[in-house]
Protein backbone atom coordinates (compact mmCIF):
# COMPACT_ATOMS: atom_id res chain seq x y z
CA UNK A 1 0.00 0.00 0.00
CA UNK A 2 2.58 2.43 1.05
CA UNK A 3 4.66 1.31 -2.45
CA UNK A 4 1.69 1.69 -4.20
CA UNK A 5 1.48 5.62 -3.36
CA UNK A 6 5.26 6.30 -3.50
CA UNK A 7 4.91 4.32 -7.27
CA UNK A 8 2.17 6.95 -8.06
CA UNK A 9 3.57 10.30 -6.58
CA UNK A 10 6.77 9.28 -8.16
CA UNK A 11 5.17 9.01 -11.50
CA UNK A 12 3.17 12.30 -10.26
CA UNK A 13 6.12 14.42 -9.86
CA UNK A 14 7.28 13.34 -13.36
CA UNK A 15 4.66 14.27 -14.98
CA UNK A 16 4.85 17.28 -13.70
CA UNK A 17 8.39 17.44 -14.45
CA UNK A 18 7.12 16.65 -18.22
CA UNK A 19 4.46 19.31 -17.97
CA UNK A 20 7.22 22.02 -17.41
CA UNK A 21 9.20 20.80 -19.61
CA UNK A 22 7.48 19.54 -22.62
CA UNK A 23 7.24 22.96 -24.20
CA UNK A 24 10.99 23.90 -23.22
CA UNK A 25 12.33 20.16 -25.09
CA UNK A 26 10.29 21.76 -28.33
CA UNK A 27 11.09 25.30 -27.75
CA UNK A 28 15.14 23.92 -27.88
CA UNK A 29 13.96 21.49 -30.93
CA UNK A 30 12.73 24.29 -33.33
CA UNK A 31 15.68 27.06 -31.91
CA UNK A 32 17.64 24.13 -34.25
CA UNK A 33 14.78 24.31 -37.07
CA UNK A 34 16.42 25.11 -41.04
CA UNK A 35 12.95 27.31 -42.00
CA UNK A 36 11.30 29.87 -39.40
CA UNK A 37 8.83 27.45 -38.61
CA UNK A 38 7.75 27.05 -34.99
CA UNK A 39 5.16 24.14 -35.27
CA UNK A 40 5.78 20.65 -36.68
CA UNK A 41 7.25 19.00 -38.87
CA UNK A 42 10.79 20.03 -38.10
CA UNK A 43 12.85 21.20 -41.27
CA UNK A 44 15.94 19.87 -40.31
CA UNK A 45 18.97 21.02 -37.87
CA UNK A 46 20.27 24.43 -38.50
CA UNK A 47 21.87 27.18 -36.48
CA UNK A 48 20.85 30.06 -38.23
CA UNK A 49 18.79 31.17 -35.45
CA UNK A 50 21.53 31.17 -32.75
CA UNK A 51 23.65 32.84 -35.46
CA UNK A 52 20.68 35.35 -35.89
CA UNK A 53 20.24 35.54 -31.97
CA UNK A 54 24.08 35.68 -30.93
CA UNK A 55 24.21 38.86 -34.34
CA UNK A 56 21.80 40.62 -32.92
CA UNK A 57 23.24 43.55 -31.08
CA UNK A 58 20.20 44.22 -29.83
CA UNK A 59 19.69 40.85 -28.04
CA UNK A 60 23.04 40.23 -26.62
CA UNK A 61 23.36 43.61 -25.13
CA UNK A 62 19.78 43.20 -23.43
CA UNK A 63 21.25 40.06 -22.40
CA UNK A 64 24.21 41.72 -20.65
CA UNK A 65 22.41 44.27 -19.28
CA UNK A 66 20.04 41.57 -17.61
CA UNK A 67 22.96 39.44 -16.57
CA UNK A 68 24.64 43.03 -14.91
CA UNK A 69 21.12 43.63 -13.11
CA UNK A 70 20.55 39.97 -12.59
CA UNK A 71 23.93 39.80 -10.21
CA UNK A 72 23.60 43.44 -8.50
CA UNK A 73 20.26 42.29 -7.63
CA UNK A 74 21.23 38.92 -5.52
CA UNK A 75 24.36 40.69 -4.16
CA UNK A 76 22.30 43.21 -2.39
CA UNK A 77 19.18 41.20 -1.78
CA UNK A 78 21.21 38.33 0.04
CA UNK A 79 23.20 40.56 1.89
CA UNK A 80 19.46 42.91 2.86
CA UNK A 81 17.43 39.36 3.66
CA UNK A 82 20.20 37.42 5.31
CA UNK A 83 20.59 40.39 7.70
CA UNK A 84 17.14 41.11 8.16
CA UNK A 85 16.40 37.08 8.38
CA UNK A 86 19.10 37.05 11.56
CA UNK A 87 16.70 39.66 13.02
CA UNK A 88 14.26 37.14 13.51
CA UNK A 89 16.36 34.73 15.66
CA UNK A 90 14.98 36.60 18.54
CA UNK A 91 10.87 37.71 18.68
CA UNK A 92 11.37 42.01 19.22
CA UNK A 93 8.46 44.40 19.28
CA UNK A 94 7.44 45.47 15.63
CA UNK A 95 9.02 42.38 14.02
CA UNK A 96 5.55 40.73 13.01
CA UNK A 97 4.57 44.05 11.48
CA UNK A 98 7.72 44.25 9.58
CA UNK A 99 7.95 41.05 8.08
CA UNK A 100 4.43 41.88 6.80
CA UNK A 101 5.26 45.35 5.53
CA UNK A 102 8.95 43.50 3.52
CA UNK A 103 6.31 40.83 2.53
CA UNK A 104 4.25 43.63 0.47
CA UNK A 105 7.05 43.39 -2.09
CA UNK A 106 5.67 40.41 -3.14
CA UNK A 107 2.13 40.56 -2.98
CA UNK A 108 1.58 44.04 -4.41
CA UNK A 109 0.41 42.93 -7.93
CA UNK A 110 3.82 43.72 -10.69
CA UNK A 111 2.29 46.18 -12.50
CA UNK A 112 1.00 48.52 -9.71
CA UNK A 113 3.79 48.48 -8.13
CA UNK A 114 5.76 49.58 -11.78
CA UNK A 115 3.72 52.43 -11.90
CA UNK A 116 4.25 53.89 -8.49
CA UNK A 117 7.37 53.24 -8.82
CA UNK A 118 7.49 55.45 -12.22
CA UNK A 119 5.41 58.00 -10.16
CA UNK A 120 8.28 57.67 -7.95
CA UNK A 121 11.02 58.87 -10.36
CA UNK A 122 8.69 60.90 -12.15
CA UNK A 123 7.96 63.48 -9.20
CA UNK A 124 12.04 63.35 -7.95
CA UNK A 125 12.89 64.18 -11.84
CA UNK A 126 14.80 61.31 -11.84
CA UNK A 127 15.59 59.78 -15.46
CA UNK A 128 14.46 56.44 -16.16
CA UNK A 129 17.82 54.19 -16.62
CA UNK A 130 18.73 50.17 -16.32
CA UNK A 131 19.33 50.91 -12.22
CA UNK A 132 16.33 52.55 -11.58
CA UNK A 133 15.16 49.03 -12.22
CA UNK A 134 17.32 47.67 -9.36
CA UNK A 135 15.17 49.05 -6.41
CA UNK A 136 12.19 46.90 -8.28
CA UNK A 137 14.25 44.05 -8.45
CA UNK A 138 15.06 44.09 -4.38
CA UNK A 139 11.98 44.90 -3.54
CA UNK A 140 10.76 41.80 -5.24
CA UNK A 141 13.25 39.39 -4.47
CA UNK A 142 14.29 40.43 -0.32
CA UNK A 143 11.00 39.22 0.91
CA UNK A 144 11.32 35.53 -0.50
CA UNK A 145 14.51 35.12 1.44
CA UNK A 146 13.45 36.60 3.86
CA UNK A 147 10.59 33.53 4.11
CA UNK A 148 13.46 30.77 3.50
CA UNK A 149 15.46 32.22 6.36
CA UNK A 150 12.75 32.96 9.06
CA UNK A 151 11.42 29.83 8.07
CA UNK A 152 14.61 27.70 9.17
CA UNK A 153 15.20 29.19 12.56
CA UNK A 154 14.29 27.08 15.19
CA UNK A 155 14.56 27.51 18.77
CA UNK A 156 17.60 25.35 18.93
CA UNK A 157 19.57 27.75 17.04
CA UNK A 158 20.00 29.71 19.79
CA UNK A 159 20.42 27.08 22.25
CA UNK A 160 23.87 26.23 19.60
CA UNK A 161 24.91 29.96 19.92
CA UNK A 162 24.69 30.00 23.55
CA UNK A 163 26.77 26.59 24.04
CA UNK A 164 29.68 27.81 21.77
CA UNK A 165 29.44 30.99 23.57
CA UNK A 166 29.76 28.84 26.89
CA UNK A 167 32.97 26.69 25.03
CA UNK A 168 34.55 30.66 25.29
CA UNK A 169 33.94 32.03 21.31
CA UNK A 170 33.91 35.38 20.18
CA UNK A 171 30.32 36.54 18.98
CA UNK A 172 32.53 36.56 15.48
CA UNK A 173 33.28 32.91 15.45
CA UNK A 174 30.15 31.78 16.75
CA UNK A 175 28.37 33.61 13.69
CA UNK A 176 31.29 32.68 11.31
CA UNK A 177 30.91 28.99 13.07
CA UNK A 178 27.17 28.24 14.06
CA UNK A 179 25.02 30.88 13.08
CA UNK A 180 25.78 31.02 9.23
CA UNK A 181 26.29 28.05 8.32
CA UNK A 182 23.09 26.75 9.99
CA UNK A 183 21.19 29.54 7.48
CA UNK A 184 23.42 28.62 4.54
CA UNK A 185 20.94 26.46 2.77
CA UNK A 186 18.37 29.11 3.36
CA UNK A 187 20.69 32.02 1.87
CA UNK A 188 21.55 29.71 -1.41
CA UNK A 189 17.65 29.23 -1.75
CA UNK A 190 17.14 32.37 -1.58
CA UNK A 191 20.37 33.68 -3.46
CA UNK A 192 19.64 31.76 -6.62
CA UNK A 193 15.45 32.29 -6.41
CA UNK A 194 16.94 36.16 -6.22
CA UNK A 195 18.92 35.67 -9.26
CA UNK A 196 16.01 34.19 -11.13
CA UNK A 197 13.43 36.23 -10.49
CA UNK A 198 15.37 39.60 -10.92
CA UNK A 199 16.51 37.80 -14.88
CA UNK A 200 13.22 37.23 -15.65
CA UNK A 201 11.00 39.82 -14.63
CA UNK A 202 8.98 41.60 -17.34
CA UNK A 203 6.11 43.02 -15.35
CA UNK A 204 8.01 44.89 -12.52
CA UNK A 205 10.42 46.63 -14.39
CA UNK A 206 8.34 47.85 -17.71
CA UNK A 207 7.83 51.36 -16.26
CA UNK A 208 11.14 51.59 -15.16
CA UNK A 209 13.55 50.20 -17.08
CA UNK A 210 15.65 51.85 -19.70
CA UNK A 211 16.86 50.00 -22.56
CA UNK A 212 15.53 47.05 -22.13
CA UNK A 213 16.86 44.24 -20.21
CA UNK A 214 16.31 40.69 -21.51
CA UNK A 215 12.29 39.61 -21.12
CA UNK A 216 11.12 43.57 -21.93
CA UNK A 217 13.56 43.28 -25.37
CA UNK A 218 11.99 39.63 -26.34
CA UNK A 219 8.16 41.09 -25.13
CA UNK A 220 8.68 43.72 -27.56
CA UNK A 221 10.11 41.43 -30.53
CA UNK A 222 7.47 38.92 -29.84
CA UNK A 223 4.60 42.18 -30.50
CA UNK A 224 6.22 42.44 -34.24
CA UNK A 225 6.95 38.29 -34.71
CA UNK A 226 7.24 34.87 -33.30
CA UNK A 227 10.90 33.23 -34.83
CA UNK A 228 12.68 30.66 -34.01
CA UNK A 229 15.50 32.97 -32.92
CA UNK A 230 13.66 33.87 -29.69
CA UNK A 231 13.19 30.50 -28.91
CA UNK A 232 17.18 30.31 -29.74
CA UNK A 233 17.78 32.83 -26.94
CA UNK A 234 15.59 30.55 -24.26
CA UNK A 235 17.91 27.41 -25.13
CA UNK A 236 20.68 29.26 -24.78
CA UNK A 237 19.78 29.87 -21.64
CA UNK A 238 18.47 26.46 -20.49
CA UNK A 239 21.87 25.25 -21.85
CA UNK A 240 24.51 27.31 -20.21
CA UNK A 241 22.06 27.03 -16.86
CA UNK A 242 22.36 23.83 -17.19
CA UNK A 243 25.87 23.61 -17.59
CA UNK A 244 26.69 26.17 -14.91
CA UNK A 245 24.09 23.56 -12.34
CA UNK A 246 26.81 20.77 -13.06
CA UNK A 247 29.56 22.30 -12.54
CA UNK A 248 28.93 24.33 -9.21
CA UNK A 249 27.64 20.83 -7.86
CA UNK A 250 30.02 19.38 -8.75
CA UNK A 251 32.52 21.70 -7.09
CA UNK A 252 29.39 22.07 -4.16
CA UNK A 253 29.37 18.49 -3.48
CA UNK A 254 31.53 18.43 -0.37
CA UNK A 255 29.00 20.96 1.37
CA UNK A 256 25.82 19.41 -0.74
CA UNK A 257 26.66 16.08 1.66
CA UNK A 258 27.49 17.61 4.60
CA UNK A 259 24.26 19.07 4.45
CA UNK A 260 22.35 15.91 3.91
CA UNK A 261 23.46 14.69 6.97
CA UNK B 1 19.65 40.43 32.74
CA UNK B 2 17.10 42.76 31.01
CA UNK B 3 20.70 45.14 29.27
CA UNK B 4 21.27 41.62 27.62
CA UNK B 5 17.54 41.08 26.00
CA UNK B 6 17.21 45.12 25.73
CA UNK B 7 20.93 44.85 23.48
CA UNK B 8 19.48 41.63 21.53
CA UNK B 9 16.91 43.70 20.82
CA UNK B 10 18.92 46.75 19.67
CA UNK B 11 21.04 44.30 17.55
CA UNK B 12 17.72 43.36 15.89
CA UNK B 13 16.45 46.33 15.04
CA UNK B 14 20.35 46.81 13.90
CA UNK B 15 19.98 44.08 11.31
CA UNK B 16 15.92 44.60 10.00
CA UNK B 17 16.74 48.47 9.72
CA UNK B 18 18.72 48.42 5.80
CA UNK B 19 15.68 46.38 4.68
CA UNK B 20 13.34 48.41 5.81
CA UNK B 21 14.83 51.87 4.80
CA UNK B 22 14.87 50.06 1.11
CA UNK B 23 11.15 48.99 1.70
CA UNK B 24 9.67 52.33 3.39
CA UNK B 25 11.77 54.56 0.31
CA UNK B 26 11.04 52.20 -2.60
CA UNK B 27 7.88 50.37 -1.39
CA UNK B 28 5.78 52.57 1.08
CA UNK B 29 6.17 55.70 -0.44
CA UNK B 30 5.70 55.02 -4.43
CA UNK B 31 2.33 53.09 -3.38
CA UNK B 32 1.20 56.22 -1.63
CA UNK B 33 2.25 58.81 -4.55
CA UNK B 34 -0.46 55.95 -6.50
CA UNK B 35 -3.01 56.59 -4.32
CA UNK B 36 -2.86 60.41 -4.22
CA UNK B 37 -2.41 60.67 -8.11
CA UNK B 38 -5.88 58.29 -8.40
CA UNK B 39 -7.55 61.60 -6.57
CA UNK B 40 -5.81 64.49 -8.99
CA UNK B 41 -7.13 65.34 -12.19
CA UNK B 42 -6.08 64.16 -15.74
CA UNK B 43 -5.14 66.63 -18.31
CA UNK B 44 -3.32 65.65 -21.42
CA UNK B 45 0.21 64.38 -21.20
CA UNK B 46 0.07 64.49 -17.70
CA UNK B 47 -2.37 65.32 -14.54
CA UNK B 48 -2.62 68.22 -12.17
CA UNK B 49 -2.62 68.97 -8.50
CA UNK B 50 -6.06 69.00 -8.54
CA UNK B 51 -8.13 66.97 -6.36
CA UNK B 52 -10.84 64.99 -7.90
CA UNK B 53 -13.39 61.78 -7.48
CA UNK B 54 -13.89 61.83 -11.39
CA UNK B 55 -11.39 58.77 -12.28
CA UNK B 56 -13.09 56.44 -9.10
CA UNK B 57 -16.42 57.48 -11.10
CA UNK B 58 -14.65 56.33 -14.08
CA UNK B 59 -13.53 52.59 -12.72
CA UNK B 60 -16.74 52.10 -10.64
CA UNK B 61 -19.19 53.08 -13.65
CA UNK B 62 -17.36 51.80 -16.77
CA UNK B 63 -18.87 48.62 -17.88
CA UNK B 64 -15.70 47.78 -19.94
CA UNK B 65 -13.36 47.85 -16.67
CA UNK B 66 -16.23 45.88 -14.33
CA UNK B 67 -15.94 43.20 -17.23
CA UNK B 68 -12.09 42.95 -17.11
CA UNK B 69 -12.10 43.00 -13.57
CA UNK B 70 -14.73 40.11 -13.40
CA UNK B 71 -12.89 38.13 -16.38
CA UNK B 72 -9.49 38.63 -14.37
CA UNK B 73 -10.30 37.09 -11.29
CA UNK B 74 -12.12 34.73 -12.67
CA UNK B 75 -8.67 33.91 -14.62
CA UNK B 76 -6.98 34.13 -11.22
CA UNK B 77 -9.65 31.63 -9.18
CA UNK B 78 -8.62 28.82 -11.95
CA UNK B 79 -4.98 29.47 -11.90
CA UNK B 80 -4.95 29.11 -8.55
CA UNK B 81 -7.08 25.84 -8.38
CA UNK B 82 -5.19 24.67 -10.58
CA UNK B 83 -1.65 25.76 -9.71
CA UNK B 84 -2.38 24.16 -5.99
CA UNK B 85 -4.05 20.62 -6.91
CA UNK B 86 -1.10 20.33 -9.60
CA UNK B 87 1.88 21.54 -6.48
CA UNK B 88 0.10 19.68 -3.50
CA UNK B 89 1.40 16.03 -4.58
CA UNK B 90 4.83 17.57 -6.00
CA UNK B 91 4.83 18.55 -2.47
CA UNK B 92 3.85 15.76 -0.50
CA UNK B 93 6.54 13.71 -2.73
CA UNK B 94 9.46 15.79 -1.91
CA UNK B 95 8.70 16.37 1.66
CA UNK B 96 7.68 13.17 2.84
CA UNK B 97 8.64 10.40 -0.32
CA UNK B 98 12.02 11.61 -0.82
CA UNK B 99 14.85 11.12 1.94
CA UNK B 100 18.15 12.29 0.51
CA UNK B 101 18.63 15.86 0.82
CA UNK B 102 21.02 16.16 -2.66
CA UNK B 103 18.10 14.36 -4.64
CA UNK B 104 15.46 17.23 -3.11
CA UNK B 105 17.69 19.87 -4.02
CA UNK B 106 17.94 18.43 -7.63
CA UNK B 107 14.27 17.66 -8.01
CA UNK B 108 13.30 21.41 -6.64
CA UNK B 109 16.47 23.17 -8.83
CA UNK B 110 15.21 20.92 -11.98
CA UNK B 111 12.07 22.64 -11.44
CA UNK B 112 13.47 26.36 -11.18
CA UNK B 113 15.56 25.79 -14.42
CA UNK B 114 12.75 26.81 -17.27
CA UNK B 115 11.85 29.98 -14.75
CA UNK B 116 15.45 31.09 -16.08
CA UNK B 117 14.20 31.54 -19.81
CA UNK B 118 11.94 34.86 -19.83
CA UNK B 119 8.62 35.07 -19.28
CA UNK B 120 7.55 35.77 -22.88
CA UNK B 121 9.39 33.19 -24.45
CA UNK B 122 7.87 30.62 -22.07
CA UNK B 123 4.62 31.88 -22.96
CA UNK B 124 5.53 30.89 -26.85
CA UNK B 125 7.55 27.75 -26.23
CA UNK B 126 3.74 26.52 -25.83
CA UNK B 127 2.91 27.19 -29.35
CA UNK B 128 4.05 24.18 -31.14
CA UNK B 129 2.10 22.17 -28.76
CA UNK B 130 -1.33 24.28 -29.07
CA UNK B 131 -0.88 25.68 -32.65
CA UNK B 132 -3.77 24.63 -34.92
CA UNK B 133 -0.73 22.93 -36.72
CA UNK B 134 0.83 21.78 -33.49
CA UNK B 135 1.67 18.62 -31.48
CA UNK B 136 -1.59 18.66 -29.60
CA UNK B 137 -3.99 18.86 -32.63
CA UNK B 138 -1.54 16.42 -34.99
CA UNK B 139 -2.13 13.96 -32.38
CA UNK B 140 -5.81 14.14 -31.95
CA UNK B 141 -6.15 14.36 -35.98
CA UNK B 142 -3.87 11.27 -36.07
CA UNK B 143 -6.09 9.25 -33.51
CA UNK B 144 -9.51 10.52 -35.03
CA UNK B 145 -10.54 12.77 -31.99
CA UNK B 146 -11.24 15.72 -33.99
CA UNK B 147 -11.77 15.82 -38.04
CA UNK B 148 -10.36 19.66 -38.52
CA UNK B 149 -7.61 21.01 -36.41
CA UNK B 150 -8.61 22.66 -33.60
CA UNK B 151 -8.72 26.29 -32.75
CA UNK B 152 -9.58 26.64 -28.93
CA UNK B 153 -5.75 25.58 -27.86
CA UNK B 154 -4.10 28.70 -28.74
CA UNK B 155 -4.70 32.45 -28.31
CA UNK B 156 -7.71 31.48 -26.09
CA UNK B 157 -8.50 31.60 -22.26
CA UNK B 158 -7.67 27.98 -22.09
CA UNK B 159 -3.84 29.04 -23.58
CA UNK B 160 -3.70 31.83 -20.88
CA UNK B 161 -4.80 29.50 -17.88
CA UNK B 162 -2.64 26.66 -19.13
CA UNK B 163 0.36 29.22 -19.28
CA UNK B 164 -0.23 30.74 -15.94
CA UNK B 165 -0.31 27.45 -14.35
CA UNK B 166 2.94 26.32 -15.67
CA UNK B 167 4.44 29.70 -14.59
CA UNK B 168 3.03 30.11 -11.48
CA UNK B 169 2.83 26.62 -10.17
CA UNK B 170 6.38 26.47 -8.42
CA UNK B 171 5.73 29.58 -6.13
CA UNK B 172 2.68 27.14 -5.15
CA UNK B 173 5.38 24.56 -4.37
CA UNK B 174 7.64 26.13 -2.43
CA UNK B 175 5.51 27.41 0.44
CA UNK B 176 3.70 24.12 0.10
CA UNK B 177 6.82 21.97 0.74
CA UNK B 178 8.38 25.29 3.51
CA UNK B 179 5.53 24.02 5.50
CA UNK B 180 5.17 20.21 4.98
CA UNK B 181 8.69 20.10 5.80
CA UNK B 182 7.95 21.42 9.16
CA UNK B 183 5.27 18.57 10.18
CA UNK B 184 7.30 16.48 12.77
CA UNK B 185 6.61 12.71 11.53
CA UNK B 186 5.62 11.83 14.80
CA UNK B 187 2.48 12.88 14.72
CA UNK B 188 2.20 10.53 11.53
CA UNK B 189 2.85 7.39 13.97
CA UNK B 190 0.85 8.75 16.56
CA UNK B 191 -2.02 9.25 14.26
CA UNK B 192 -1.68 5.78 13.12
CA UNK B 193 -1.13 4.14 16.33
CA UNK B 194 -4.41 5.83 17.64
CA UNK B 195 -5.94 3.73 14.72
CA UNK B 196 -6.35 6.54 12.28
CA UNK B 197 -7.20 5.42 8.96
CA UNK B 198 -4.65 6.94 6.07
CA UNK B 199 -7.37 9.47 4.63
CA UNK B 200 -7.78 10.74 8.16
CA UNK B 201 -4.29 11.23 8.50
CA UNK B 202 -3.88 13.25 5.78
CA UNK B 203 -6.92 15.20 6.50
CA UNK B 204 -6.11 16.13 10.35
CA UNK B 205 -2.47 16.30 9.82
CA UNK B 206 -1.09 16.93 6.39
CA UNK B 207 -3.65 19.09 4.88
CA UNK B 208 -4.89 21.01 7.92
CA UNK B 209 -0.99 21.46 8.86
CA UNK B 210 -0.27 23.22 5.73
CA UNK B 211 -2.92 25.66 5.38
CA UNK B 212 -0.38 28.21 6.31
CA UNK B 213 1.71 27.27 2.95
CA UNK B 214 -1.53 26.57 0.84
CA UNK B 215 -2.43 30.34 2.29
CA UNK B 216 0.66 31.99 1.25
CA UNK B 217 0.75 30.01 -2.28
CA UNK B 218 -2.72 30.56 -3.29
CA UNK B 219 -2.61 34.30 -2.26
CA UNK B 220 0.70 34.89 -4.72
CA UNK B 221 -0.68 32.58 -7.62
CA UNK B 222 -3.78 34.88 -7.33
CA UNK B 223 -2.46 37.94 -6.99
CA UNK B 224 0.35 37.03 -10.04
CA UNK B 225 -2.27 36.21 -12.10
CA UNK B 226 -4.49 39.22 -11.07
CA UNK B 227 -1.27 41.22 -12.65
CA UNK B 228 -0.79 39.90 -15.22
CA UNK B 229 -0.60 41.62 -18.36
CA UNK B 230 1.68 39.85 -20.66
CA UNK B 231 0.47 35.93 -21.04
CA UNK B 232 -2.94 37.60 -21.77
CA UNK B 233 -1.50 39.51 -24.38
CA UNK B 234 1.04 37.38 -25.86
CA UNK B 235 -1.35 33.57 -25.83
CA UNK B 236 -4.57 34.55 -24.50
CA UNK B 237 -6.21 35.80 -28.00
CA UNK B 238 -8.71 39.04 -27.93
CA UNK B 239 -9.31 38.78 -23.96
CA UNK B 240 -8.54 41.69 -22.26
CA UNK B 241 -7.20 41.74 -18.69
CA UNK B 242 -7.02 44.32 -15.85
CA UNK B 243 -3.24 44.32 -15.89
CA UNK B 244 -3.43 45.36 -19.94
CA UNK B 245 -5.84 47.88 -18.68
CA UNK B 246 -3.16 49.34 -16.24
CA UNK B 247 -0.88 49.57 -19.26
CA UNK B 248 -2.71 50.96 -22.10
CA UNK B 249 -3.64 53.75 -19.43
CA UNK B 250 0.22 54.47 -18.86
CA UNK B 251 0.34 54.24 -22.42
CA UNK B 252 -2.21 57.15 -23.37
CA UNK B 253 -0.73 58.80 -20.79
CA UNK B 254 -4.00 58.42 -18.06
CA UNK B 255 -1.77 58.09 -15.10
CA UNK B 256 -4.94 59.31 -12.84
CA UNK B 257 -6.99 56.54 -14.30
CA UNK B 258 -4.31 54.15 -14.19
CA UNK B 259 -4.10 54.71 -10.65
CA UNK B 260 -7.33 54.22 -10.08
CA UNK B 261 -7.72 51.13 -11.65
CA UNK B 262 -4.37 49.85 -9.49
CA UNK B 263 -5.54 51.08 -6.43
CA UNK B 264 -8.47 49.00 -6.65
CA UNK B 265 -6.28 46.36 -7.84
CA UNK B 266 -4.48 46.87 -4.43
CA UNK B 267 -7.26 46.83 -2.44
CA UNK B 268 -8.94 43.43 -3.74
CA UNK B 269 -5.05 42.30 -3.46
CA UNK B 270 -5.01 42.81 0.24
CA UNK B 271 -8.76 41.71 1.01
CA UNK B 272 -7.38 38.52 -0.37
CA UNK B 273 -4.32 38.58 1.68
CA UNK B 274 -5.77 39.34 5.01
CA UNK B 275 -8.87 37.23 4.18
CA UNK B 276 -6.53 34.29 3.48
CA UNK B 277 -4.44 34.88 6.24
CA UNK B 278 -6.54 34.76 8.64
CA UNK B 279 -8.51 31.35 7.70
CA UNK B 280 -5.09 29.53 6.70
CA UNK B 281 -3.35 30.97 10.18
CA UNK B 282 -0.64 31.58 7.87
CA UNK B 283 1.29 33.14 10.88
CA UNK B 284 1.94 29.32 11.89
CA UNK B 285 4.47 28.96 9.22
CA UNK B 286 7.23 30.40 11.38
CA UNK B 287 6.62 28.85 14.24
Amino acid sequence: MADISKYFLVVYAALIGGFVYAPISTMVLFSFNSSSRTVPPFDGPSLNWYNAALGSAQIVDAFTRSLLLGVATTALATALFTLAGLAYRKSFRGGSFFFYLIAVGIIMPGITYSLGLELFYGSLRVPISLWTALPAHLIWTIPWGLILVRATIDPNMLVYEDAARTLGASEARVMRHVTLPLFLPAIIGGALFAFTLSFTDLVRSIFVTFPDTLPLQIYSLSQLRVAPDIFAVGSLIVIVSIGLLLVASYFLRGTLRRLSL
Amino acid sequence: MPSEQGSRNLSSYLLIAPTLAVVVVFLVLPLILVLRVSFLQHVPLGYTEQLTPDNYDFVFTNEGVRNTLAFTIETASIVTAGSLLLAYPVAYFLARKVMSFTVKTAFLVFLLIPFWIDFTTRSLAWIPWLGTQGIINDVLLAVGAIKQPATIFLYSSFAMDLVMVQAYTLFMVAPLFISMSKIDPILYEAAQTLGASRLRTFLHINLRLTLPGMGIGCVFVFLASLADFATPKLIGGLVTSIGELIRDNVTFVNLPNASAISALVVVIALAVLVLTFRLAHVEQIFE
